[in-house]
């Protein structure tokens, strides 16, 4: 397994979605983010693992604009995103979730999910059922459990106008049944256009779900492919898996 | 008849606290703001009120000017305060009362300092007809309110409230959002400072006094947070809560401490026993 840097390769960038250049990023002298260079290509699920510390939510962190690289550069469909603010990279096309849901905690279901794009009852239904949340669109998103949060969450990133949706950690603690159906939700949205970048722990779900990964290792990129060839990558299977 | 002027003198300023309590509730209770420069808004719009209607300009444009004033102002100390939060916004914030207040008694020239200004000729020439107008404007911007914030505006400013990554990574501009909040928040405590200015005929440094401050808290708080019915209903209760104090009998230098200590009550009983207020849907932490 040969590590993929970025490469000069024209036809390779111009079926990229997103394209991470050389990007450092440093937290009070400690490097979180250092020289990782990555390509996204469209269409497809682009699982992005490694250990905890590896830089992999910084990464997230920097593509929506919400932490700006020290050095370094990123284009999303060929736009450089570095140096807009979180509300236009957004704008240009990017959803995403959070390790952690961050819902609007006291708006209802309908509510959280107009702010993302404003549409009617029936459609917004629709995308809840999509997702599995049974809920009335009038139930205040306190009131749901962990699960149904991250669920909406999800309706919602969905449901914000996009073509590359970023997931951090999806089915972080999610019950069996609730991870197979974010699974089939995610595999739908790719089905209709959207490219997925997640993050995620669970290997078996990164595994069965993705076409290409991308690991991490103290904020560099260790090795990209196909699950089947990151699975039988030496520097992987030493550094990550602890095999 | 003596009695019935009481009544309607108390619902002028009733009125007055309405507007204030919604406005400062807008950027308080629905976008999250610790605002304490609410009262130096009040007092913009009064001062300029006072300073413009001395000066001889028509009534409308003074209305207009107070306005714009005060939401000038709001937009001035949005542009500072912008990556300011929960206290340090609220320390922030109240520096700039204390500025204002500061300007207030020092721009001699202008505002006559600790003196006032007297004088303010009155809106109109009896308390019934002020009532109306006043009653009206509230009316008006009750329903100006109650309509942004049930918009896709207000929406947005109780998603920013509630999350402001959540808001940034949906497209949302939080800054805009914010400065517009305090804007219409600011803007609205200029035109109750208006009305003030015309009622009290007199204006000074005292406008900008940390009482007031506390009072408006008081009716948001117990209205609730991102209720305005709650802030309207608050507003009347606070306000005319201590007016039976007069009628017991107490002399005035019992009346005014006895007041603020029934204020105090008021809201150490609600964050204990009801922390959302009346009818409020967020919890004050």
């Amino acid at each position: 397994m040969s590590i993929k840097t970025v490469s000069n390769n024209s036809q390779a960038e111009e079926s990229a979605i997103l394209r991470v250049v050389d990007i450092k990023k440093s937290f009070g002298g400690i490097a979180a983010v250092n020289n990782c260079s990555f390509e996204v290509q469209q269409g497809i699920i682009t699982a992005l693992i490694g250990p905890n510390g590896a830089g992999k939510t910084t990464l997230f962190n920097m593509i929506s604009g919400l932490n700006t690289p020290d050095s370094g550069a990123m284009f999303f469909q060929q736009t450089k995103i570095i140096g807009l603010a979180p509300y236009q990279i957004s704008r240009l096309g990017i959803s995403r979730t959070f390790q952690l849901t961050r819902l609007f905690k006291n708006l209802t279901i309908k509510e959280n999910l107009l702010v993302a794009k404003e549409t009617s009852d029936t459609n917004l239904k629709k995308i809840l059922l999509s997702v599995g949340v049974r809920k009335p669109l009038s139930t205040v998103c306190s009131d749901l459990s962990y699960g149904q949060q991250r669920l909406v969450e999800l309706a919602r990133a969905l449901l914000f106008p996009h073509s590359l949706l970023l997931l951090d950690e999806p089915t972080a603690g999610v019950n069996p049944f609730v991870r197979q159906h974010i699974k089939k939700i995610i595999k739908q949205a790719v089905k209709q256009g959207t490219t997925v970048l997640l993050i995620e722990h669970d290997m078996d779900f990164v595994m069965s779900l993705s076409e290409q990964v991308i690991v991490l290792n103290e904020g560099s990129v260790l090795a990209q492919g196909t699950p089947a060839k990151i699975k039988n990558n030496k520097h992987v299977l030493e550094v990550y898996l602890g095999k | 008849m003596a009695f019935s002027a009481y009544l309607i003198h108390l619902g002028i300023l009733a009125c007055m606290y309405v507007m204030l309590s919604m406005s400062l509730n807008l950027a308080l209770g629905f976008t999250g703001m610790l605002n304490l420069g609410h009262v130096a808004f009040f007092g913009i719009g009064a001062y300029i009120t006072a300073i413009l209607s001395m000066a001889g300009l028509p009534l409308w444009l003074t209305f207009i000017i107070a306005f714009i004033g005060a939401l000038l102002a709001g937009i001035l100390l949005s542009l500072p305060t912008s990556r300011l939060r929960g206290d340090y916004l609220a320390l922030a914030t109240l520096g700039f009362t204390f500025i204002m207040a500061a300007i207030a008694r020092n721009w001699q020239s202008v505002t006559r300092g600790a003196l006032g200004i007297p004088g303010i000729p009155r809106l109109v020439a009896s308390n019934e007809l002020y009532f109306v107008w006043i009653g009206l404007s509230t009316v008006i911007i009750a329903s100006l309110l109650f309509w942004l914030t049930r918009s896709r505006i207000g929406r947005t400013l109780q998603a920013i409230r509630d999350d402001e990554l959540g808001a940034m990574v949906l497209g949302k501009n939080v800054f805009a959002y914010r400065m517009l909040a305090l804007a219409v928040s600011a803007g609205i405590a200029g035109i109750a400072g208006f009305f003030f200015a015309h009622f009290i005929t007199f204006v000074d440094p005292s406008v900008f006094s940390i009482d007031d401050l506390i009072l408006m808290f008081s009716m948001v708080i117990l209205g609730g947070l991102a209720s305005l019915r709650g802030s309207v209903i608050a507003s009347f209760i606070i306000f005319l809560l201590p007016e039976p104090l007069r009628f017991i009998g107490f002399p005035s230098s019992i009346v005014g401490p006895a007041r603020a200590i029934l204020f105090a009550l008021i809201l150490i009983l609600m964050l204990i026993y009801k922390p959302r207020g009346l009818f409020g849907k967020v919890d004050l932490a």
